[in-house]
């Protein structure tokens, strides 16, 4: 059996070797010891010795020519043996080290020599979610995390902080929620209050003063500038959530083995972004004498918090399917309740869903969460009778209020809004278009 | 002179003793060129040391070292490792880079040792182990232990900073401690007269009032007296010597290097004629204590036995990656210690991201 | 409780692990009769004898080797290096064989040794013998780096690297070994464990984290930013490797706005390797950058002035906290001097 003689490693950092000079040639003796051939490595010339006895078969590279280690390069075995044609280079590096590399694969296209890749027309990388973070907003992360958790827009704030260069930080946060008592006040004297109890009287046995929480200032500061400067205006319906309800449960039959599992509100999320970039004319915000119109629905879901109430966005909504709301929805609500929220989640909604159904609620209105342009409140789907072609139908019956501000829109966009909601709620495989 | 002879033949009095130290030679050298060989098949990597042609030196003076002695030598050390009486599909596993190899694959080639036949080793840096032997040979003296230590290293170190250190800590201190020079006429492709300010290496001990001589390194029998005589003193008086034993390596510095730019081929030649191996041959002949039918037997023996030892090796698990962090430290404390260094440590380093291969 | 020096609390730290346990010895320079040239020995030749403090020639790569080799061969030697800026001629005994042995050989041989050298500058001993080096170490694998700011520190730290089987380097400083403090009587066995860091002083406003000497300039510094109404908390870091992140991330998440302070050069220094973590860490608690401060980059001058200018003293520290606190907008912080 005819032995292959590989290139070998004659260095640490050899790689590749060229065969200077055979000193035996083809059909020469060749006992083991022997100096068979010379070969350049990448630090000098260096002696090939066989370690075989028998006769040099076959040179399979040549004077000159270059192999890659543990290629085979000759062929030692018995005088009178047949030397298979197929023997050629290229079977393979013989015994290499597991660790080795394999230089040099056959077709692969390298980098190097060829041309660089042609690159994109230059997109900026602007996903929505940068341009959320403030439009070049500076802030410290602890002022982000600080406003996200008090609801407060740190937009009001912009390049008004007492970083460098207007960058908002820390304390800008907390006299923004009106908090008392931070670094440096050791001049103000311990034991006065800027703030009366309550108007007038001090409290009397009966009653107790507890401090509100940032969030709470935030949310009480936001409810009252929206019902003192939002012309509000109020428009019902009521949807027939039969089918709706049905492709839930099938949904949910259907999703059961991936443990997903859809809600109603999910649907609406859903049914409200369809709405919103179907009707341009509603979906724009008031902005002093402008109209900025929104090209995507992000839709604000109002969670209720053990003291306080947040309303974490959800961004793109008419691209998500119902499933994506449906696993977004839970992670936001969750992470909301454990105070989790960044503030580029809280922040660039442009409608707002606000759900009380669940406390058996059938019907009510919202305030509008500046500066969205409506907000619209749901209520408990009850079973209802309902006349239809003449003939009464037990009917679930979802009764919900569009508020909307007068100065972004007009009755009429609102009233068409409403009635894309239902028609897709009504419809609800339309959910899928 | 005609004493030291005497000595130095008493070995083949016993002739077990004195084919076991032909056999040892023999398997160096076979163990070598078979290394040199796996070397080329890239399945031993990095850097590799042969000490073709130096089997006498080497064994000589191993030959004296007693259970309670101590062996330090530099990264030729494949001769020591065999010498000590590791078992050389151990010591070939650490040159693959196995599990079952003698430093679990952590160490290769220059790093083999044997603690429980006290062989602390080879090493990496030219004369850098010099002082932590003579820190073994102080532990002997600390203990009032009955030991002493054999240092072996090359030409090349008794240049460095570290020999100067090591010698004249281990004269001050009067520590038991024999330091053996296998000069092999050339540190790299550098010979000893171009770098060596007095290039009889053994008078250098002189500075240091410390006992210094030479002997011929290729004779198995000289080196064996020379180094068992100056042990004994080392053990039963604490003085320190210097032992320069001469020898040549047929092949280069390392497998990297053919050895032929610096060297003629008259003098490799020469030097071959009075191989060590053959010479010790001839000795044993002269007393009828070895025939040619004994001799072929023993290499094949020895050459079975280095190929059994690259079967085994090669058949040996390569280390666990998921390993990769294991004996950094060694103290029982240490994973607690380092428990508030794992946040935010680089990627890869903290232990969410240790798997970041898979 | 004893109320005793630096110094005097590491020599009984000494004293008692050379009772304790016969494989301890000490070796260095002018450790012996002359009692060290600190005089951190003093008194233990005279008890102990030669062979338990040797003294040594000046050969620094040559008795740490031999340290290394006692060491593998099971003694536990505790060896004196005069100060840290001589610790470069033994670089390869501790970097290349100290750090790598067990690692190389398997975990087959250890080296339970401790190197104590003291660091620092401030008393106009020029540029070769005014450095402080410790993270050269604190960045090899395989080494133990700590460095004690207090006497109680100081005494249960050396007794815990004794008695740790991995090679430790123990940095001490020049101007420490005067500083006094209580430390615990010998029948506690009092011991402090390595990778822990210590809170030296409690704060809301800005961390400040230190080690060795720099700590106790730490602590002056924050007592005049208490004056201004900011009121600094203070991590004394103790180890350096391993570091005890996590109680520094505790802190910053604390006071969210962080300064590292040390005496050696900041640049590739102990605030390089903390303002990474924290920047992992503490992301979104953070008010500001984490700021660094250290010695001016220079190698050091002679010239009293010159010195001053170059070291961290106080006034830069409060400099450096002062400007960290006005990026953060606190008004009455006063800008920094730059």
């Amino acid at each position: 059996m005819a032995v292959e003689v590989p290139m070998p490693r004659l260095s640490d950092t050899m790689e590749q070797g060229t065969v200077a000079r055979w000193v035996k040639q083809e059909g020469d003796r060749v006992v083991a010891g022997d100096v068979i051939a010379e070969i350049d490595t990448d630090k000098a010339t260096m002696e090939l010795t066989a370690y075989e006895d028998g006769v040099l078969l076959k040179i399979l590279v040549g004077e000159g020519e270059s192999a890659d280690l543990g290629t085979p390069i000759a062929l030692i075995g018995a005088e009178d043996e047949e030397v298979p044609e197929t023997a050629a280079r290229g079977n393979g590096p013989a015994q290499t080290a597991p660790q080795e590399d394999q230089p040099g694969d056959a077709g692969a296209p390298e980098a190097g020599g060829g041309e660089p890749a042609p690159s994109e027309p230059g997109e900026p990388p602007a996903p929505e979610a940068r341009s959320a973070v403030g439009d070049g907003l500076r802030a410290s992360p602890i002022a982000r995390r600080m406003a996200a958790e008090g609801g407060l827009d740190l937009r009001e704030l912009a390049g008004k902080g007492s970083g460098p260069d207007g960058r908002i930080v820390k304390v800008d946060v907390e006299r923004a929620l009106g908090q008392e008592g931070g670094p440096g006040a050791a001049a103000v004297e311990p034991g006065t209050t800027e703030r009366a109890a309550s108007p007038g009287q001090p409290p009397s046995a009966e009653e107790e003063i507890i401090e509100a929480t940032p969030m709470l200032r935030a949310v009480a500061r936001r409810m009252s500038e929206s019902k003192a400067t939002v012309p509000h205006f109020y428009l019902d319906a009521e949807i027939d959530m039969g089918r709706a309800l049905e492709l839930r449960e099938e949904l949910n039959r259907a999703l059961a083995d991936d443990g997903e599992k859809i809600s109603v509100n999910d649907l609406i999320v859903r049914a409200a972004a369809l709405a919103l970039v179907e009707n341009p004319k509603f979906h724009r915000s008031w902005h002093d004498g402008t109209f900025v119109l929104h090209k995507s629905a992000h839709v604000g879901i109002a969670v209720a918090l053990d003291d306080g109430l947040i309303v974490p966005v959800l961004r793109n909504v008419e691209q998500k399917s119902v499933r994506e709301i449906a696993r977004e929805s839970r992670d936001l609500a969750e992470r909301a309740r454990a105070g989790k929220l960044k503030q580029t989640e809280i922040e660039g909604g442009t409608f707002t869903i606000s759900n009380l159904g669940m406390y058996g609620i059938p019907s009510f209105s919202a305030v509008v969460n500046l500066p969205e342009p409506g907000i619209l409140a749901v209520g408990a789907a009850v079973k209802r009778a309902v006349v239809r072609d003449d003939a009464v139908l037990i009917r679930p019956i979802m009764a919900v209020t569009l508020s909307v501000d007068h100065r972004a829109t007009s009755g009429a966009e609102g009233a068409r809004l409403l009635g894309s909601i239902q028609r897709l709620l009504e419809q609800p495989v339309l959910l899928l278009a | 002179m005609a004493k030291a002879a005497d000595r130095a033949r008493d070995v083949l009095e016993d002739s077990e003793h004195a084919l076991r130290l032909l056999r040892t030679m023999l398997l160096i050298r076979r163990f070598e060129e078979r290394a040199e060989e796996q070397y080329t098949r890239a399945r031993i990597g990095g850097y590799c040391h042969l000490a073709i042609g130096e089997e006498a030196a080497n064994v000589g003076s191993i030959d004296c070292l007693g259970a309670d002695d101590y062996l330090f030598v530099s990264y030729r050390d494949h001769a020591a490792a065999l010498a000590v009486g590791s078992s050389p599909a151990a010591v070939m596993a650490e040159l693959f880079g196995k599990e079952t190899g003698v430093a679990r694959g952590y160490g290769g080639s220059m790093h083999l040792l044997d603690v429980d036949r006290h062989f602390l080793s080879g090493w990496g840096i030219v004369g850098g182990h010099l002082p932590i032997a003579v820190g073994a040979a102080l532990a002997i003296d600390y203990q009032d232990a009955a030991g002493a230590v054999l240092c072996q290293f090359g030409d090349g170190a008794t240049n460095i900073g570290a020999f100067h250190e090591a010698l004249n800590l281990a004269a001050v201190w009067h520590l038991p401690i024999v330091f053996q020079v296998i000069n092999n006429l050339y540190g790299m492709g550098t010979s000893v007269e171009q770098a060596s300010a007095e290039p009889e290496l053994h008078k250098r001990a002189c500075a240091y009032r410390m006992h210094g001589e030479r002997v011929d390194g290729n004779d198995v029998l000289a080196v064996r007296e020379a180094a068992g005589r100056l042990l004994a003193r080392a053990r039963e008086e604490g003085e320190p010597a210097l032992l320069e034993t001469t020898t040549y390596r047929y092949r280069g510095h390392s497998v990297a290097d053919a050895g032929k730019v610096y060297r003629t081929p008259d003098e490799i030649a020469s030097w071959r004629e009075r191989d060590p191996i053959t010479r010790f041959v001839t000795v044993l002949r002269e007393h009828d204590l070895l025939d040619d039918e004994e001799l072929d037997k023993m290499r094949k023996q020895v050459s079975d036995e280095v190929s059994e030892a690259i079967r085994e090796a090669a058949a040996a698990p390569t280390p666990d990656p998921d390993e990769l962090y294991e004996n950094v430290y060694g103290d029982d404390r240490w994973r607690e210690q380092f428990e508030g260094m794992n946040t935010a440590a680089p990627f890869g380093e903290r232990e969410e991201t240790r798997s970041w291969q898979r | 409780m004893a109320e005793v020096t630096y110094r005097e609390a590491l020599r009984r730290a000494l004293d008692e692990e050379l009772d304790r346990d016969e494989r301890v010895f000490l070796m260095g320079e002018e450790i012996g009769r002359f009692e060290g040239s600190y005089k951190v020995t003093a008194g233990l030749w005279a008890k102990y004898g030669p062979k338990r403090v040797r003294e040594t020639p000046i050969s620094e790569e040559g008795f740490v080797g031999a340290g290394i080799g006692a060491a593998m061969l099971g003694l536990r030697p505790v060896v004196e290096i005069m100060t840290i800026n001589f610790i470069l001629v033994a670089q390869d005994m501790v970097v290349n064989h100290a750090a790598k042995i067990r690692y190389m050989f398997g975990g087959k041989v250890g080296v339970p040794m401790v190197i104590r050298t003291p660091g620092g500058a401030g008393a106009q001993l020029t540029a070769q013998h005014s450095q402080s080096l410790e993270v050269w170490f604190a960045h090899v694998p395989g080494l133990k780096v700590v460095a004690p700011s207090n006497p109680r520190d100081a005494y249960g730290l050396l007794k815990t690297a004794i008695r740790d089987d991995d090679p430790v380097l123990f940095v001490e400083n020049l101007v420490l070994y005067n500083v006094t403090g209580s430390i615990p009587e010998p029948d506690e066995d009092f011991t402090v464990p390595l990778g822990s860091a210590h809170v030296a002083r409690e704060g809301t406003d800005l961390t400040i984290v230190a080690h060795s000497y720099t700590v106790r300039r730490a602590l002056a510094v924050a007592d005049r930013l208490a004056q201004s109404g900011f009121e600094a908390e203070v991590v004394d870091l103790r180890s350096l490797r391993p570091l005890d992140v996590d109680t520094v991330v505790e802190s910053v998440r604390k006071t969210n706005r962080v300064l590292i302070a040390e005496e050696g050069w900041a640049t590739f220094g102990v605030g390089a390797e903390l303002a990474a973590r924290i920047g992992r860490a503490c992301f979104d608690d953070l008010d500001a950058p984490p700021e660094r401060v250290g010695g001016a980059e220079v190698p050091m001058p002679y010239s009293k002035p010159l010195e001053l200018a170059a070291l961290v003293l106080e006034d830069k520290l409060e400099a450096a906290a002062r400007s960290l606190l006005a990026e953060c907008g606190l008004a009455g912080a006063g800008a920094g001097r730059d």
